[in-house]
């Protein structure tokens, strides 16, 4: 996402300390029933016309809070605002007027759309339902729809299980572009999508933001793909907000512990016999288990922390600005900074 | 740059018209060939349409007889012969069939128009209302609903109708139950959450979406139901609480028949037959019904599917990637795999495969989804399902020729020589037995160890892959474990018998990417320090670069490259390969547009005579779309590729990492970065 | 542990509504016991006095509780029409009904989930194909049809087994097995033919499962495969299948025990029903909705044993 735009200031999503419990089962007969902490205190800024990239592993609530801005689920605590309503408020279903503003893509483009439908009914099942459209304008609407991802209308008669998963994808964007909304979120938009096509998907919805300014919520658990889709990330892990800032700052100069890890997980194009001599990194391996488990208020991350001491069992850090943009959550941030002047950090800095 | 930009919008209108019309007749088409559902269907609507046109079609009163006739064997007048009052018994069938369905449309209407809106309903709402409701139903449901009927016609007295109606409430409560989990389950589709997203509201959800989504199930339902309804108000006439006398109903004629059957027994046999030959053809209908809406599941010879032998077509060339002196572990020569199609015909999925695993080699196979990748790998060991046909010029596990051999002697390689990991571990393992269990259970399948000894062979293993407190783990179920250790258990099982070969099947792919890494450094170890031979099969070429020694890349059932990672990373030889290695998202300041390979993979009926890549390829020429293109060696050794321009391209690899910062730090000025 | 608890407190508001539900139509009808019992040519009085008799002139409420109290003592009430005890014609023949439903089970078991088992290994040919039409037609065939059938052509032909009665196994064991064997082959031919499609489809999916595959990959004989590895994780469905077939095999035991003469339950119940005698009704359906629910909970009781998650959760 480059080019020079500037993002205008006014924020279309707006999360502060958002907490997400779900009941689970109950660990004896007869015992109570357990809470599933999803998200923890989590709160996030979108600016109008700008992507935030949502990046975690399986488990880290990145999809619950995508789901809550959609009001598939309802937050414990804490507020949302996107595009200025109070999601956290809403009783029962949410005004048409939000529907009309925030959208979604999922990850699987199978399952999200209905596969009883041509690709024309999908498409008009959301200008029927928000815009009194007289037919005639309602198909000339689905083409232009159809035309902006890039198909044509040789796919408007076409059930979504006859379509490429790229293809389904695009299917999936025009109709959330159907009402013309001002934020969307996109679930692992691509995370189903061989690589090829992925990068089609990706570059799609870039043109559509510089032609539209429209944001976008990015929840993705490929780091390379997110740091390409945004201009901001915030990184999870098991529900809590450990790292967030611009996307160049967080995905080249990693600060958090376990950010780092991720970031040195990922498997690197570049053959080993092609790379220079490796460096030993202190994250490689998983660390021996320390025999405590994670409490409610402390860091999720201690378990495998190098850095832990005995404040990360009792609580979690209030957010830490960082050198170079954005905020980190860790005890241990004087010396994660600290460490970061010396040159065993990370590669590649653009700026 | 899109799909539709390449190929698509050269379709003439009038190709595209058709199209659209084919579809529309697609549904009948699917019903024409479902002949067994037109030849019940037929046989049914002939019994119904008998039944209604029975006073036309008989000159006889069914309830009134001539004594002299009692008891007549068949004849020319009394086709079926008389019974004891000396009615006419085909008469007396036809006008039973009137009450047989008349009842069971009473009894399946009840059961539609209570169950399906309630169903909706509570399925829908959910809560308490839903809790409540279903125990009630479940209550009812609990009584055997003869003995239900048996209570209602006791306090209301005997009568078809009411018993009718009570096996239409009945009915109705297994409707609602259909109704309800199918809604329950719908909600849970991603596509409501899209609707949701789209601003519809409940009803349209329901009705317009959900109740078509689900219709399927509920007519099949219905069907049946309508048979069973026959079979009771048979019962319910044949008990004497149905119709009564002297009107025919074929449970009632059952039931006369009974009592003179030392005397007539043929008289049992035309009501009997009646009833079997409607149940019969209404169950086949709704089974044929049934397979029309969904699809076909054939499992065939279990166990099994050989690797048939053909004669080697290709020429004995070297082709195969890596150090040609190094002794192969696992050498695969013209191996295609095919599937039957709708039309008859068979599609090759696979295509001429040649690979060769050296000893302690890792080989990975990479490929996009249906580059038949994984399906190459499982028809080596068999394990393709049926209705597919593999065949080989040769499959070598060592020395030895393991192509054709029958089900004993596989058994004695799987699991033995060559273990398998598989992509979903927490499906991979049965989740009725411990992990342990299941461990031993491969030890003493392939090694003649007590079980004490397995176990504590079982311990080792889960030590070295990783496992900690193997002694207590081994007695917990798989759905105990995370993803990443349920992974390593696999692996442990595939190593248990000490194989010389392990086949992966994307084992890193559910995984998460710091599991992932720790999964492909175990199995890296895992070659270093046993000298295990790994085919690792994967989507990712960020998992070859890590882990593999040699690469084979394959597209559309093809390997179209094939070589040692290094070079063939460095100094790719044909551009689908060339462009893999640009799509991989990199963890590097953006720079423009992503590269990425235009337009989509082809389905395998769609796969062109000649380059299969042609059409998706930046530097394609006529010559590459004439013929088959075959896969030839280059000049380096080890090194091959299926391309016509082979000489020609300078393709430009993956770039070093130096050469990539330089390219970022010169693009950075021309950006506003953000920090 | 828990769910087999919540299970049982559950089912008891289940059945007391059952019964309720039954006595108070009972109730609810328009016919009067008392006219039956003393015929059409009964006088107002006589009738009257018969229903003080009978306790049927008091308000509804009181009779319920009368009812009510005496069932919780076991106190089924008496025949309206013989005066006899209901408690002692219904233990007179529990035995046979509950004979006929176990053989009736045992061939329906047998038969379907070995038939079953057989056609999912072999799914898609034309063995397959032999066993689900062979369970279409078992399904298509009435009991009571089936049933003329084997009397007619096993009894009264060929003379291999009574036509009909029932002998008790006190008196002789052999005799009690013969008697029983049409009338169970005729009761459970339609369970077969339920089952038998059910642990197919069940097996059948079993076998698609990753698990399979690896089970296969092992090296494992087909035995193991499906006995073992399949054939546990098929099991649930099929042990749900046959909890509702033992519903199916009461109602089945009336209509047979009509056919074979049999002096079970389901002939003291339509004698009833056709003389009108509600008490006797209202212990069968007390009888079939207890054993529904016991047999409810073993097969939950059997879910912790097969379905491991179950146990440890």
């Amino acid at each position: 996402m480059t080019g020079k735009r500037q993002p205008p200031t006014d924020d279309v999503l707006e999360v502060d300390d958002l907490w997400i419990e779900f009941r689970g089962g109950r660990k004896r007969a007869w015992g109570p029933r357990s809470v599933v902490r999803a998200v923890s205190g989590a709160s996030l800024r979108l600016g109008r016309g700008r992507t935030l990239g949502l990046v975690g592993e399986s488990g880290s609530g990145k999809t619950t809070i995508g789901r809550a801005v959609l009001r598939l689920n309802a937050p414990t605590r804490g507020s949302i605002t996107a595009a200025g309503f109070r999601v956290d408020q809403f009783r029962g279903a949410p005004p048409a007027r939000y529907r009309r503003a925030v959208q979604a893509v999922f990850q699987d483009p199978l399952g999200s759309l209905d596969p009883l439908m041509e690709v024309q009914q999908i498409l008009a099942e959301p200008l029927r339902i928000h815009f009194d459209l007289e037919s005639g304008k309602r198909r000339a609407r689905v083409r232009e729809l159809l035309e902006m991802v890039g198909l044509s209308t040789a796919h408007l008669s076409r059930y979504p299980y006859e379509l490429s998963g790229g293809q389904r994808q695009r299917v999936a964007i025009a109709k959330a572009l159907a009402v013309d909304p001002q934020l969307i979120v996109l679930d692992e938009p691509v995370s189903a999508l061989d690589v090829s096509v992925q990068s089609q998907i990706i570059n799609l919805l870039d043109g559509i933001q510089r032609d539209r300014g429209i944001s976008y919520l990015f929840i993705a658990h490929d780091l390379a793909v997110v740091r390409h889709a945004s201009h901001d990330v915030a990184v999870m892990y098991r529900g809590r907000i450990m790292e967030s800032g611009p996307a160049d700052r967080v995905c080249g100069t990693p600060r958090h512990p376990y950010t780092r890890l991720l970031f040195d997980a990922v498997p690197n194009p570049v053959p080993r016999s092609m790379r220079g001599p490796r460096r030993a990194n202190q994250f490689d391996l998983p660390l021996p288990d320390i025999g405590v488990e994670p409490t409610p208020a402390g860091c999720p991350f201690i378990t495998r922390c190098p850095l832990r001491g005995p404040e990360c069992a009792t609580g979690f850090p209030e957010p830490t600005p960082v050198p170079g943009g954005g905020e980190l959550a860790c005890f241990a941030a004087e010396r994660v900074l600290q460490a970061a002047a010396t040159p065993d950090l990370p590669r590649k800095d653009a700026t | 740059m899109s799909e539709s930009a390449s190929d698509v919008p050269r379709l003439p209108a009038a190709d595209v018209a058709a199209k659209g019309s084919v579809r529309s007749s697609r549904f009948l088409g699917r019903l024409l060939r479902q002949r067994s559902l037109l030849i019940w269907g037929t046989v049914v609507g002939i019994i119904a349409l008998s039944a209604v046109l029975a006073p036309l079609l008989s000159p006889f009163d069914p309830d009134t007889g001539v004594l002299a006739d009692s008891f007549a064997p068949p004849s020319t007048e009394h086709w079926l012969g008389a019974d004891r009052y000396g009615r006419d018994v085909l008469t007396r069938v036809l006008y039973g069939g009137q009450v047989a369905l008349l009842a069971a449309v009473q009894a399946v209407a009840i059961a539609l128009g209570i169950g399906v809106p309630a169903g909706l309903a509570i399925g829908y709402a959910g809560g308490w209302l839903d809790r409540i409701l279903m125990r009630l139903v479940d209550g009812v449901m609990s009584v055997p609903f003869l003995v239900l009927a048996i209570a209602v016609i006791a306090a209301l007295g005997p009568g078809l109708h009411n018993a009718m109606a009570v096996v239409g409430i009945v009915y109705a409560m297994s409707v609602l139950r259909l109704v309800r989990g199918e809604v329950l389950s719908a909600k849970e589709e991603l596509y409501v959450d899209g609707l949701k997203v789209s601003g519809a509201g409940g009803p349209r959800i329901l009705f317009r979406h959900i109740l078509n989504n689900i219709a399927p199930p509920i007519i099949v339902q219905a069907t049946l139901m309508f048979a069973t309804a026959i079979v009771a108000e048979a019962t319910l006439s044949y008990l004497g609480l149905g119709v009564t006398q002297p009107t025919a109903s074929w449970g009632s004629m059952l039931s006369e028949a009974q009592a003179t059957i030392r005397q007539n027994f043929f008289l049992a046999v035309p009501p009997g037959i009646a009833i079997f030959i409607t149940v019969l053809g209404i169950n086949q209908v709704g089974e044929g019904l049934r397979d029309l809406f969904s699809r076909e599941i054939t499992v065939g010879r279990l166990g099994l599917n050989v690797v048939r032998k053909t004669r080697p077509t290709a020429s004995e060339r070297e082709i195969f990637a890596g150090e040609p002196d190094q002794p192969s572990a696992l050498e695969v020569r013209d191996l295609s795999v095919s599937f039957p199609q709708a039309g008859g015909q068979r599609v090759q999925v696979v295509q001429n495969v040649d690979l060769r695993l050296r000893r302690g080699e890792l080989l990975c196979l990479v490929g996009e989804s249906g580059s038949g990748k994984s399906v190459t790998a499982m028809s080596m060991l068999g394990l393709v399902s049926h209705p597919g046909v593999v065949t080989a010029s040769s499959v070598r596990l060592g020395d030895e020729e393991i192509s054709g051999l029958d089900f004993k002697a596989m058994r004695s390689i799987r699991g033995n020589r060559i273990g398998v990991v598989f992509q979903d571990p927490l499906a991979s393992l049965n989740p009725t037995f411990t992990v342990g269990n299941q461990m031993c259970e491969a030890i003493m399948e392939h090694r003649d160890v007590p079980r004490r000894e397995a176990r504590r062979l079982t311990i080792d293993l889960f030590e070295r892959v990783g496992i900690p407190n193997p002694e207590l783990r081994l007695d917990d179920y798989p759905f105990q474990f995370s993803g990443g250790m349920a992974q390593r258990v696999m692996i442990a099982m595939a190593l248990s018998c000490d194989p010389e070969v392990l086949v992966a099947d994307e084992p890193t792919t559910a995984l998460d990417v710091t599991v992932q890494k720790q999964i492909l450094d175990l199995l890296v170890g895992l070659r270093d320090e046993r000298g295990l031979s790994i085919l690792l099969i994967t989507h990712d070429l960020g998992v070859v670069a890590e882990v593999g020694d040699t690469v084979a890349t394959m597209y559309a059932g093809q390997i179209v490259e094939s070589g040692p990672v290094a070079e063939v990373f460095a100094q790719p030889r044909h551009p689908y390969t060339q462009g893999l290695l640009d799509s991989i998202p990199r963890n590097v300041a953006p720079a423009g547009a992503l590269p990425s390979i235009r337009g989509t993979v082809p389905q395998p009926i769609d796969w062109p005579v000649g380059c299969r890549f042609a059409d998706r390829c930046d530097f394609a020429t006529d010559a590459c779309r004439r013929s088959p293109v075959p896969l030839a060696p280059t000049v380096d050794p080890g090194h091959s590729t299926r391309c016509v321009r082979v000489d020609e391209l300078r393709l430009t690899g993956i770039g070093d990492e130096q050469s990539q910062v330089v390219a970022v730090l010169s693009r950075a000025s021309g950006r506003d970065g953000v920090a | 542990m828990r769910n087999v608890v919540i299970r049982l407190l559950t089912m008891i508001p289940l059945v007391l509504l059952v019964v309720s539900g039954t006595f108070f139509l009972s109730l609810a009808s328009n016919v009067d016991p008392a006219e039956i019992i003393l015929g059409g040519n009964a006088t107002q009085e006589q009738i009257d006095a018969l229903r003080q008799q009978l306790g049927l002139d008091r308000p509804a409420l009181e009779q319920y509780w009368t009812w009510l109290s005496g069932l919780l003592q076991g106190d089924l009430g008496t025949s309206l029409y013989t005066g006899a005890s209901v408690t002692d014609l219904f233990l007179a023949a529990l035995p046979v009904t509950l004979s006929l439903t176990a053989g009736g089970l045992v061939v329906g078991v047998v038969l379907g989930v070995g038939a079953g088992l057989f056609a999912s290994v072999v799914a898609g040919t034309r063995l397959d194909r032999g066993v689900i039409l062979l369970s279409t037609m078992g399904q298509a065939a009435p009991s009571f049809f089936v049933g003329m059938l084997i009397i007619y052509f096993l009894a009264l032909q060929l003379g291999w087994f009574p036509a009909t009665g029932y002998v008790s196994p006190a008196d002789s064991f052999g005799g009690w097995l013969h008697s029983l064997a049409l009338p169970s082959i005729a009761l459970g031919v339609g369970v077969a033919a339920a089952l038998s499609r059910q642990a197919r489809s069940s097996m059948i999916t079993a076998l698609q499962q990753d698990y399979t595959r690896t089970a296969l990959s092992k090296g494992h004989s087909r035995r193991r495969v499906v006995l073992k590895h399949a054939g546990r994780n098929a099991a649930s469905p099929v042990v749900t299948s046959i909890s509702f077939q033992v519903a199916q095999l009461l109602g089945g035991a009336i209509v047979v025990e009509r056919l074979f003469a049999l002096p079970g339950l389901g002939s003291l119940t339509i004698d009833a029903v056709l003389r009108y005698d509600p008490n006797i009704i209202q212990a069968v359906v007390l009888f079939a909705v207890v054993v529904i629910v016991l047999v409810n909970l073993l097969v939950d009781v059997s879910y912790v044993w097969l379905n491991p998650k179950v146990r440890t959760t």
